[in-house]
């Protein structure tokens, strides 16, 4: 039962970690728009670019 | 690709002119446009290689303006250092509002297109709201370089003129957020330590394991305290201060006493602590507020998206009449006797006077009168109406304070403050409620000092704990939130804080003006040959007379046209007039079209060169413009009369519904317009609606509406425009609708709730939620209230448990959280009636 005078003390620490990580997170401004990284992901350009832009016939 | 889509712009999805010859290469195949704007915006975007914005827009983009370089030389005036912000260390953020976004791509243009322009650092581009936020080094740039940028690919920008207004706005929207957070993640933490506690048997956990989970609540609780609920104690030191007691003042005590007798607690090792009760009522309080300032956010930002009622930048002539040079200035810096011209289509930039030109203003944003209204030389105009005919050149009169908008702004403000104050309930409760909790501590205390000091602190503060304010503190906003949520799904925004409350028991409800019933544009109803030519190829000859005025016939025309184009020959699109149309002010448009001089306008007009109407042909025109919602258009050549046309208004089709589920709850409905008396009652008529006038000033509206509200009724406006504005804030509740972009940002300054979906259905239900609302705050109330009842004469008593208490305290917290959350899903129960078969049209569709 030691442990705990380890553990409590550390979860203590660990809750203002993830504090600071969404300290971080917010004035970094990632919830400020929540829709459109969503969005946008979808217009990522993921067609290779090398081959000559043609597309099969009867599209 | 279909066949279809070669014959349309592929831009724009507009048809193409048979003549037309812009075409590019895409995709290995030649695609055709409509218009040399069209194809520039094209060959822009796939020279930029994005051409992948194509292959993934779901909807056609719009029509760009010419690409003229005036136009881009126009956006060098924002480069002005006045319209400038200030830059902090080298970058500047600047707000950019983008019009003409039609789907997600767009958005995804926008971006790229502004990331391509050199000294641009960062960019994002929200679709939903419309913004940009570019972060750029003003000095390698120019603005007006980021907004060309954008109009090369087609979307119009314009600065946000509230840049750093936004910047404080996201800085509070963050800041609440951090503290929610903060709260939620200590109450889950301390909840951790809590629940061995609750759970544990008596002396199965060890005193000194116990001690250090208090220290830790101790410290997570600390944050919660003094972070996240830092401002409900800076609002009940604003109150005490101004000798008011609001809501705020019984929980910052609650939780200030509460804390310090657990501190004190944790420090002496003994007796009860409170700090799981402490951390979850703050984050449930803290909930409801984030959520309910989301929604208001988000109806500030749909507010700001609106056009603003005045040009930012008007073209003043130093040196008329002898020269005709124009100077571009910021509207702000215009005085009274500068000279200034006013483009076709454009925005009055002042009350001003015409010293040339001739042509027709829309000032249905100030007066309400819907229809165009000539103006030529020596009359006046006023600031904020649009002109829709040829350019003119005036003389202002009055700038600022004095002009009718401002005047209105006026009479609003003035309104405003004789407004009858909303239900101050939660207010009145709260200081009921903090006093008599006092008064029953101190008792407590008074009480038990005989029997013991210890005892008598320990059941002072029981009682303090167990008459949690969170119940009562919580009812209130938790239903306002969920509400609000609902209502912003039916894209109804609550402006106001107190939106929901001024919703209650309304029992009139007054539409503004005819608009609010009628789609906002004017449709074909009829055309009649009076010639040998067919009537279809009168409309679009007349569709052709019309290209490029802003007028709403033309707008009507051109729409018919593009209807007709599925089945009409090709010849029949390939009409433009030989040279540019010529328009004569309240009268009509003279353009030659094929060697063929036309006429399109006012019988009289049209008499002029085409003789009087043959006596034969007037057995044809019975009935047309019967109903004084239609105007009549003719169209002549020299040779003789071509054809009548009769335009109308069409009914929302959900206008009749809206009027029979209103009548149906016993709601009185008003029509108070300031359109023509005979326009009024013939929609009022369609649309079943018995109480109607016309020709009513703004004034003469809040007058109305003072005098319902005097005979005890409470009453619901719902408008828009400026010359709403006044009656708006007069009324006890206002519902703004922004149907089109011609906004006045002023009148949905006044309102409780903008309507931005345009269902006109949406305002009975919005009412019944209202309703559902308000039994759901009884309701909470009411628990809260037989919850103190019962608990507070027992720990009085000495008989509650200390974690009894706690409990207590947390699951009344809970429950009224989870009735307001019924509000999230509430649907409300509106009978249709026979509402279906009723008719929505005004006039005849009789066929071309």
């Amino acid at each position: 039962m030691e442990a705990l005078y380890l553990l409590i003390p550390l979860s203590v620490i660990a809750v203002f970690g993830i504090g600071w990580v969404l300290w971080r997170a917010v004035n970094g401004g990632q919830f400020d728009d929540l829709d459109a990284p969503g969005q946008a992901i979808l217009m990522d350009d993921d067609r290779p670019v090398q081959p000559p832009e043609r597309e099969p016939p009867g599209i | 690709m279909s066949r279809d889509e070669a014959d349309t712009c592929f831009h724009c999805g507009e048809p193409n002119p048979s003549a037309a010859t812009f075409q590019q290469l895409f995709d290995g195949q030649m695609r055709r446009f409509c218009c040399a704007g069209c194809e520039a915006v094209a060959s822009t975007i796939l020279a930029a290689g994005m051409g992948d914005f194509y292959r993934k827009r779901q909807r056609p983009s719009l029509r760009p303006d010419d690409l003229v370089p005036a136009v881009l030389a126009s956006l060098e005036q924002y480069d002005a250092p006045a319209l400038a912000d200030a830059s902090i260390g080298g970058s500047t953020t600047t707000d950019l509002l983008i019009d003409g976004m039609t789907c997600a791509a767009c958005a995804w243009l926008a971006e790229r297109s502004l990331r391509r322009v050199p000294g641009v650092k960062s960019v994002s581009v929200q679709y939903a709201t419309g913004r940009a936020e570019v972060i750029w080094r003003q000095g390698a740039t120019p603005l007006s370089t980021l907004l060309g940028s954008l109009r090369k690919v087609g979307l119009d920008a314009r600065p946000a003129d509230s840049a750093r207004d936004a910047d404080g706005e996201r800085r509070r929207a963050r800041r609440e957020l951090l503290e929610w957070l903060v709260a939620g993640l200590a109450m889950m933490q301390v909840m951790m330590y809590s629940i061995p506690v609750y759970l544990a048997p008596p002396g199965d956990i060890s005193p000194e394991f116990d001690q250090l989970m208090r220290w830790a609540s101790l410290v997570l609780t600390l944050p919660v305290i003094l972070y996240s609920s830092r401002r409900f104690f800076a609002n009940a030191w604003r109150d005490l201060r101004h000798g008011q007691v609001g809501m705020d003042v019984p929980v910052a005590l609650a939780l200030a006493l509460t804390f310090t007798a657990s501190a004190i607690a944790t420090v002496q090792g003994q007796g009860h602590i409170y700090f799981d009760s402490i951390t979850m009522f703050v984050f449930l309080l803290l909930s409801a507020r984030y959520l309910e300032h989301r929604a208001r956010r988000r109806a500030a930002r749909a507010m700001e998206r609106l056009a603003p009622a005045l040009p930012p930048l008007v073209e003043k002539l130093t040196g008329w009449p002898e020269q005709e040079a124009a100077k571009r200035i910021p509207g702000t810096q215009l005085l009274a006797g500068d000279i200034v011209r006013i483009p076709a289509g454009g925005i009055i930039p002042a009350d001003a006077t015409v010293l040339a030109g001739n042509g027709s203003v829309d000032e249905s944003l100030l007066t309400g009168e819907s229809r165009p209204i000539p103006r030529g030389v020596g009359d006046v105009l006023l600031g904020g109406s649009l002109n829709l005919g040829s350019p003119l050149v005036a003389r202002v009169d009055r700038t600022g304070d004095a002009s009718t908008l401002a005047q209105l702004a006026q009479l609003a403000r003035r309104a405003l403050a004789t407004k009858p104050p909303a239900s101050r309930l939660a207010s009145n409760l709260a200081a009921w409620f903090s006093v008599s909790v006092l008064g029953l501590a101190s008792l407590t205390l008074l009480l038990w000092w005989p029997t013991s000091p210890d005892a008598a602190f320990r059941h002072a503060v029981a009682v303090l704990v167990v008459t949690c304010p969170c119940a009562l503190a919580l009812a209130l906003p938790a239903a306002w939130a969920a509400a609000s949520g609902r209502l912003s799904q039916w894209g109804l925004l609550t402006v106001t804080p107190h939106a929901l409350d001024a919703l209650q028991g309304i029992t009139d409800v007054v539409l503004d003006k005819t608009g609010t019933l009628t789609e906002s544009r004017l449709t074909l109803n009829a055309a009649v040959a009076l010639g040998t030519t067919a009537a279809a190829r009168c409309t679009a000859l007349a569709a052709a007379m019309e290209t490029g005025s802003v007028h709403p016939l033309a707008d009507a025309l051109r729409r018919h046209q593009l209807q007709q184009d599925g089945h009409t020959a090709q010849s029949e699109r390939a009409l433009t007039p030989d040279a540019s149309a010529t328009h004569l002010s309240g009268q009509g448009i003279e353009a030659i079209i094929e060697g063929q001089r036309l006429r399109l306008g006012s019988r009289h007009f049209v008499e002029a060169l085409s003789g009087p109407l043959p006596a034969d042909q007037r057995q044809a025109l019975i009935g047309m413009g019967a109903s004084p919602t239609d105007s009549v258009v003719w169209l002549g050549a020299a040779q003789g009369w071509l054809a009548a046309m009769s335009f109308g208004m069409t009914l929302r089709p959900d206008a009749v519904r809206m009027v029979q589920a209103l009548d149906h709850t016993g709601i009185a409905i008003h029509l108070l317009s300031g359109d023509d008396e005979a326009v009024v009652q013939s929609v009022a008529a369609m649309a079943n609606i018995r109480n109607a006038r016309g020709n009513a000033l703004p004034d003469d509206k809040r007058a109305f509406v003072a005098a319902l509200q005097s005979s005890g009724r409470r009453v619901l406006m719902v408008g828009d425009g400026c010359n709403d504005a006044p009656v708006l804030a007069q009324a006890d509740a206002a519902i703004a609708m922004s149907l089109d972009r011609d906004g006045a940002d002023m009148a949905r300054a006044q309102a409780d709730l903008l309507l931005v979906s345009g269902e006109l259905m949406r305002i009975p239900q919005a009412l019944s939620l209202a309703a559902a609302a308000r039994a759901v705050m009884r309701q909470n109330l009411g628990w809260a209230l037989a919850y103190n009842l019962c608990s507070v004469p027992l720990a009085m008593a000495g008989l509650i448990h200390p974690w009894i208490a706690a409990l207590g305290m947390s699951a009344s917290s809970l429950l009224v959280v989870a009735n307001a959350a019924r509000l999230l899903e509430f649907t409300p129960l509106v009978r249709e009636h026979h509402a279906t078969t009723a008719t929505t049209h005004l006039a005849t569709d009789s066929p071309a």
